[in-house]
């Protein structure tokens, strides 16, 4: 070593110190994003380089680039970490080759730990402009990689600058992923509570909603003595009110259920010819009293169906409570159960002689709160939930549900359940997948 | 000439909430079921211990424990196998499931219709 370079070192020596006194500090608050936006401070390189020459022709160049910039050296990868942990550094330039074999690359994992900064840009230089170790660097995670041979001022504040803010950009959507993160995160928390709150509210109202119903039906069935004919009528008007709230809070929970992706099924293998013959007992009396004639046909023998009984029974009932409520008297509802060609599945459609919908209607009848005609406009009540409700039980069967309707005409839905169980798409869908194939 | 007829099996009816409870009784006992209540699990194993139940219809939410603690203990009480019906207003997921589990002879839904209830009492019946 001679006295130049014994010169040159002290020099170095003296002049990191002053950087490092004067270097602006920078957080790392655990994985937190930092933006170390240029122009704003000046920027603090690390340059690391065994060769006392290297380190000042680099040195020089940065300097001759912007003035402002802060540049401490370090010649060996345990004086690079010493410097990464007493300074606030925006961007290391590592010398591919270090002494002793070593390769600077390779440090990028641990110096970027140390610092707790993921993003912390490095730049590598070698002396030996080859495409093996710039591939090689960049496998390591550098930004970039200079040769040191025709290396220019513009160069290499092009390959820092560009560097820091692609860190910084980085950083920024790392950011926002955790914002995104964390506010995913609330909404499925409001959503449960949602769900529970609506649970907690269907049990606080289903307890009265049952003891004045089941007093109604007591007095009704003649329990505290005799009614004449009229009577009998107005108390089963009041039943079915109470029959009509119990599916609006049912309803409200489903949906609740449906959204968080709570709603499961419980499949189990079902004669489809008992589920739908009960439905059409319980409906046949609402279907009397409007005047419509409420009818079921089973259109082929059809072998036991892998389904959820409750939510097939809630899907028939739910197409039936529809059909009575838009159709007018005289009008006719017809119940079938079919199967495909291949018989693999099981063909629900409730078709009605009633009102029918608007073709532009049609696209998102199946979605959350569409009512086909405005409530003041019919008189019918509803949270236009019931076909959503239709379309997530059909979904999670792994089926599909169409409708089919002419204004003034009616409408005819069509439900197809496959026979066989099949892993059901999620209730929680987008709402692209929630529509309803229409025509 | 004289039928005999069968003596309707004794129904253990477990509800807190005093007016469905009553509704309940009403209802059965209209239907000729004899029927003892209670209002919790406390009571609804000192009443089992003392009138020998045929059926047990649950409520599942109680003041003490749930429905379905309480048809374990009645099962530990008595020297036979109850048959029971649950029934809750709440639509809290696999309480069905849960009650299938536990072999219940069915689960009914409140506000429940007197046919689902009479139904359920006379499959449960089936089994005594």
């Amino acid at each position: 070593m001679n006295m130049d370079f014994l010169k040159l070192a002290t020099d170095l020596s003296s002049e990191s110190g002053d950087a490092e006194s004067t270097t602006h500090s920078t957080q790392f608050a655990g994985n937190e994003p930092t933006d170390r936006s240029r122009g704003a401070d000046p920027i603090s390189v690390l340059l690391v380089d065994d060769d006392d020459v290297d380190l000042e022709s680099v040195r020089r160049l940065l300097r001759k680039a912007d003035d402002s910039i802060q540049v401490l050296c370090a010649q060996d990868i345990i004086s690079a970490q010493q410097k990464l942990l007493s300074s606030s550094i925006d961007i290391v330039i590592l010398d591919y080759l270090l002494p002793n074999g070593d390769v600077g690359s390779e440090h990028i994992s641990e110096l970027r730990e140390l610092t707790r900064d993921t993003h912390l840009p490095f730049i590598m230089l070698t002396g030996f402009g080859d495409e093996k170790r710039a591939a090689a660097s960049f496998k390591d995670g550098a930004s970039d990689y200079l040769s040191k041979k025709d290396l220019t001022s513009g160069a290499i504040y092009r390959a820092l600058t560009n560097a820091i803010d692609k860190a910084n950009l980085a950083r920024k959507l790392d950011n926002h992923r955790a914002i995104i993160l964390h506010t995913n995160e609330q909404l499925k928390q409001s959503n449960e509570q949602i769900r529970a709150f609506y649970q907690t509210v269907s049990h606080e109202l289903k307890s009265p909603l049952t003891g004045a119903r089941e007093y109604i039906a007591l007095v009704r069935d003649g329990v505290a003595g005799e009614l004449n004919s009229a009577q009998k009528e107005m108390l089963n008007f009041s039943i079915d009110c109470c029959d009509s709230l119990t599916t609006l809070i049912n309803d409200l929970v489903d949906t609740a259920s449906i959204e968080n992706g709570k709603l499961r099924l419980s499949i189990a293998s079902h004669d489809m010819r008992k589920i739908a013959s009960d439905c059409i007992t319980r409906y046949r009396v609402a279907a009397e009293n409007k005047g419509v004639l409420l009818n079921m046909k089973m259109v082929r023998d059809i072998p036991a169906v892998d389904c959820d009984k409750v939510r097939i029974d809630q899907l028939i009932s739910n197409l039936l409570s529809n059909a009575i409520k838009f159709t007018e008297k005289s009008g006719k509802i017809m119940l079938s159960i079919d199967a495909d060609k291949a018989m693999r599945s099981v063909v629900i459609s409730v078709k009605d002689t009633g009102q029918g919908m608007e073709t532009d209607i049609l696209s998102s009848v199946f979605d959350k709160f569409v009512q086909a005609k405005d409530n003041a406009e019919t008189g019918h009540n509803g949270m236009g939930v019931g076909l959503y409700l239709c379309k997530s039980i059909v979904d999670l069967h792994g089926g599909e549900i169409v409708v089919h309707s002419r204004i003034n005409e009616g409408s005819e839905f069509r439900a197809i359940i496959p026979m066989k169980a099949v892993r059901g798409k999620d209730a929680n869908t987008s709402e692209e997948e929630t529509k309803g194939s229409c025509s | 000439m004289q039928t005999l007829q069968k003596k309707k099996p004794k129904v253990l009816v477990v509800d807190d909430h005093n007016p469905i409870l009553a509704a309940l009784k009403l209802r059965l006992e209209h239907a000729n079921y004899e029927v003892v209540v209670a209002h919790d699990n406390l009571s609804a194993c000192v009443k089992a211990r003392e009138s020998n139940p045929d059926i047990a219809l649950l409520d599942i939410d109680l003041p003490d424990g749930n429905g379905f603690d309480l048809s374990e203990k009645l099962d530990q009480l008595s020297t036979k196998t109850l048959p029971k019906v649950f029934i809750t207003a709440s639509k809290s997921e696999g309480l069905r499931k849960q009650a299938e589990y536990r072999g219940a002879v069915d689960f009914i839904e409140k506000p429940f219709t007197c046919e689902s209830l009479l139904a359920a009492i006379e499959e449960a019946e089936l089994r005594v």
